[in-house]
């Protein structure tokens, strides 16, 4: 087991499963650092076009690759000169015949799709493509999506527990979005259904007499209550999808 | 939403909108733009960093789960049969909940 391998397990990430690094949008021929999982990792484009992903840092004296150039399909350290393909193998060391395999450093499998760049922290010859969480709506002529990327100073699973957890609402967000009661901790009781099916797990939550805020009440086109319904998916490690319909009571 | 450390992450996020898809009046894509920014980042975010700074200084704490947080509990039990399986320790924000009852809770909030 690599030692990326054993930190990773000790943090409990979860290896075969697919994480989101990175906006499609910001992979280029220049690279960029994300830490994912607590593991550096470069990500650049290909002469094709590409994803590729590597650990951030060269086998000769470990400088990041992210602080190089890339050239086709390989990265040059910008310390030495040593220079990488896109499987992590070294093919040149500046000065020498020969690279050593010593040098090598640990690809990832890494695909674009539905306009992310995700990452599959296990071993890539057993990535799984279609595992990759599908959000189709984002291809969808009929539809409008934009993306976003916030960095946050709390652990991935509290965010996410935030997305989650609806209750929230009727006190973080009363004024923007709205809630159920304005702020009465004892709001009217909303139908919540559940439904686990492997990896998944589904919540449908309605409530009538929703409060809209000053944004919601934008959307909806109305600022008397509404029956909200937010059904939301959320699905291993941790992508959520959640829809929001209002409706005239 | 993708870790980074255990006390930082990377949340990326898309929002589809099947309404104002011409953009040309409210919602434009900016209008859009701004109001999810200022939600996340000034409402979500804030509070998210300052739960996580009270876990680190009060140091070990449980949660006290309630009904409300039945969506939270159903999903933390389906990372905990995942982690079991792939013979990985629970991760810290796990152990937090699992410790304090989290697996003996109904759907319903109820404990068995």
């Amino acid at each position: 087991m690599s030692e990326e391998s054993r930190a990773g397990r000790a943090m409990g990430y979860l290896s075969h499963v697919w994480y989101c690094a990175a906006l499609a949008t910001e992979v280029s021929a220049q690279p960029l650092r994300r830490v994912v999982c607590q593991q550096p990792v470069v990500l650049y484009r290909t002469g094709t076009g590409d994803v590729a992903a590597l650990e951030d840092r060269c086998g000769h004296r470990q400088a990041p690759l992210s602080r190089g150039r890339v050239a086709g399909d390989e990265i040059q350290c910008m310390y030495h000169g040593s220079i990488f393909g896109k499987d992590g193998r070294c093919i040149r060391v500046p000065n020498q015949d020969a690279a050593p395999k010593s040098a090598s450093i640990r690809s990832y499998a890494a695909v674009e799709r539905w306009g992310y760049v995700w990452l599959w922290r296990g071993d890539p010859a057993g990535a799984d493509r279609d595992a990759i969480p599908a959000l189709p709506w984002t291809a969808n002529a009929g539809r409008r999506s934009i993306y976003f990327r916030f960095y946050v100073k709390a652990n991935f699973q509290l965010m996410a527990d935030n997305l989650l957890d609806d209750a929230h609402m009727d006190f973080v967000h009363r004024a923007s979005i709205g809630s159920r009661s304005g702020m009465n901790a004892d709001a009217p009781e909303v139908d919540v259904t559940f439904e686990t099916s492997g990896d998944r797990v589904n919540c449908v939550r309605r409530s009538a007499g929703a409060c809209l805020g000053k944004m919601a009440t934008k959307w909806a086109g109305t600022s008397r209550p509404v029956i909200h319904t937010n059904t939301q998916m959320w699905e291993a490690p941790n992508t959520i999808h959640s829809v929001h319909e209002f409706k005239n009571e | 939403m993708t870790p980074e450390t255990a006390t930082s992450c990377h949340y990326f996020m898309n929002w589809t909108r099947d309404f104002g898809i011409e953009n040309v009046g409210y919602p434009t894509d900016d209008d859009v733009f701004a109001e999810q920014s200022a939600v996340i980042m000034t409402e979500d975010i804030p509070m998210v960093e300052a739960q996580q700074e009270n876990i680190v200084a009060f140091g070990a704490v449980h949660d006290a789960p309630a009904k409300q947080d039945v969506f939270i509990i159903h999903v933390h039990r389906v990372l905990v049969d995942a982690h079991r399986r792939a013979g990985h320790p629970l991760p810290p924000e796990l152990q937090r909940v699992a410790h304090n009852g989290v697996s003996t809770l109904t759907a319903d909030g109820a404990k068995l």
